[in-house]
């Protein structure tokens, strides 16, 4: 056994000293780390939003099947005909399934709901006969996609007022039951169309029309 | 070159073309001269106004089928052919219709007709055919535009589709000026005014309107849209909007 000198009790203090640097190199090397991952993260978040909404949606399944979330709840929608009495668009309200799915989904399910026409006597429908829903999608602006099939035009009957009452009754069913959805784009098989049969330029995207759920007769 | 058996030269090829030339344009120049000068006959001190009647559809579109055999497109042309002839010579009206007989007509050239001839009023003739009351319907549009797309077209300018935006209020006295004529005319039950994206409108440089008129597809409506006088009837009522309408232009300088 050695005794203690000055000599080795600086070794120590050496020792001591060089110790703290390690830890503050480790401290240093942990927060850079952190750093650079919390930096990927947020690149990777930026780079594809849709992974977030995916997970959202794969988290909100998990706990709808565990039980934790509301089980299948009834959602009220607003679906807007065309009056027989009246110049105009008026509302039938109907109770649809809402399973807790995405946005996507329930315009989709208001849609089928509108294409299956009104319950009331004095609503008629508004969509052509056979006219199929393709698909719906909203992008990050608020416009929402919504995708027919080709009989929208076929067995539409035309008129600049039949083609008005077509186009206002999907858009303000969607725009009324979806407040996230501020403008709707009308596509006919995935593409752009002029006009459904010659009347109204349907290449812009389409706002709620609030006058044609009113008579605007003038009298 | 040979011709026979003289050898003919550049010189006299020369003139021979130089005589073809001045056979083909300069003596037939005269009349083409003429017939240029001759339409200029109204040296009226009056302006004489510029109407375009457009004959909704045509060709291979005939438009709604309000029954067998009575097609949207004979009708609006029926309708544009009986208001140019109400037209008195002495009005101080040009009438041009967009189409004179039954064929395509592409939707942009019916408003490029009337920016070409530098028109001061374009109509748009429409029917349609609905299944319940009222019988006989009219219902006038104006073109629409989103607060957006307003702001739009004055940063970014003029484009086809935003043309008629400049042109809303002058539209908007036009088509209340039809709706008075068609009320005061008696031929309708109920006259209804909208503002809608209507493509035929978007393009025109001028006041613009289209006119839909609505008939019920019942023995009573078909009966009554058939009839020469009640067509007649409703060319009257469009035509005194349009006098409403000149009438007031005169009016304020």
């Amino acid at each position: 056994m050695k005794p203690m000198t000055p000599r080795n009790s600086t070794a120590f203090q050496r020792l001591a000293i060089g110790n703290e640097g390690i830890i503050k190199q480790f401290i240093l090397i942990i927060l850079a780390l952190i750093i650079v991952s919390f930096g990927l993260w947020l690149w990777t978040e930026v780079k594809n939003p849709n992974q977030r909404i995916k997970r959202n949606q794969l988290l909100s399944k998990i706990l709808q099947e565990t039980g934790q979330s509301s089980e299948k709840e009834l959602s009220t929608i607003q679906l807007f005909f065309a009056s027989k009495a009246k110049f105009s668009l008026a509302v039938e309200t109907r109770e649809i399934k809402g399973e807790n799915s995405s946005v996507q989904q329930e315009v989709y399910r208001a849609l089928s709901e509108l294409i299956k026409g009104p319950t009331l006597d004095d609503l008629s429908p508004t969509i052509p006969v056979d006219t199929k829903l393709r698909s719906f999608y909203l992008d990050k602006n608020g416009v929402g996609y919504v995708d027919f099939s080709k009989e929208m035009i076929k067995n539409h009957q035309g008129g600049s007022w039949g083609e008005l009452i077509t186009i206002y009754s999907i858009v303000n069913t969607i725009t009324k039951n979806f407040p996230q959805v501020h403008q709707v784009k009308l596509l006919i098989d995935g593409l752009e169309v002029e006009t459904l049969r010659g009347h109204l330029d349907t290449r812009r995207a389409f706002s709620f029309n609030e006058s044609l759920t009113r008579t605007p007769q003038k009298q | 070159m040979t011709f026979g058996k003289k050898r003919l030269g550049p010189s006299f090829l020369f003139t021979y073309f130089c005589l073809i030339l001045l056979l083909l344009f300069g003596a037939g120049r005269p009349f083409f001269c003429f017939s240029q000068d001759l339409p200029s006959a109204d040296n009226n001190s009056l302006k004489t106004y510029c109407l375009v009647i457009d004959s909704g559809h045509g060709g291979k579109d005939s438009g709604v089928m309000l029954e067998a055999g009575l097609l949207e497109k004979d009708l609006t042309l029926d309708i544009a052919q009986k208001m140019r002839d109400l037209i008195s010579p002495d009005a101080g009206i040009k009438a041009i219709l967009t189409r004179s007989g039954d064929y395509d007509v592409p939707l942009e050239n019916r408003a490029a007709i009337a920016n070409h001839q530098k028109a001061d009023l374009f109509l748009s003739i429409h029917f349609s055919n609905h299944l319940y009351p009222p019988v006989k319907e009219l219902r006038v549009f104006i073109a629409a535009y989103s607060p957006e797309e307003m702001e739009y077209s004055s940063i970014k300018g003029e484009n086809w589709q935003s043309i008629q935006s400049k042109h809303l209020v002058e539209s908007r006295e036009f088509a209340h000026q039809i709706e008075n004529a068609a009320q005061k005319n008696g031929s309708f039950e109920s006259v209804n005014f909208l503002e809608a994206p209507v493509y035929v409108l978007e393009g025109a440089s001028m006041p613009a309107v289209e006119v839909e008129i609505g008939i019920a597809s019942t023995p009573e409506g078909l009966k009554k849209i058939e009839s020469e006088e009640y067509r007649l009837e409703i060319a009257k009522a469009l035509l005194q909007g349009i006098l409403d309408n000149i009438k007031a232009q005169e009016q304020t300088p």
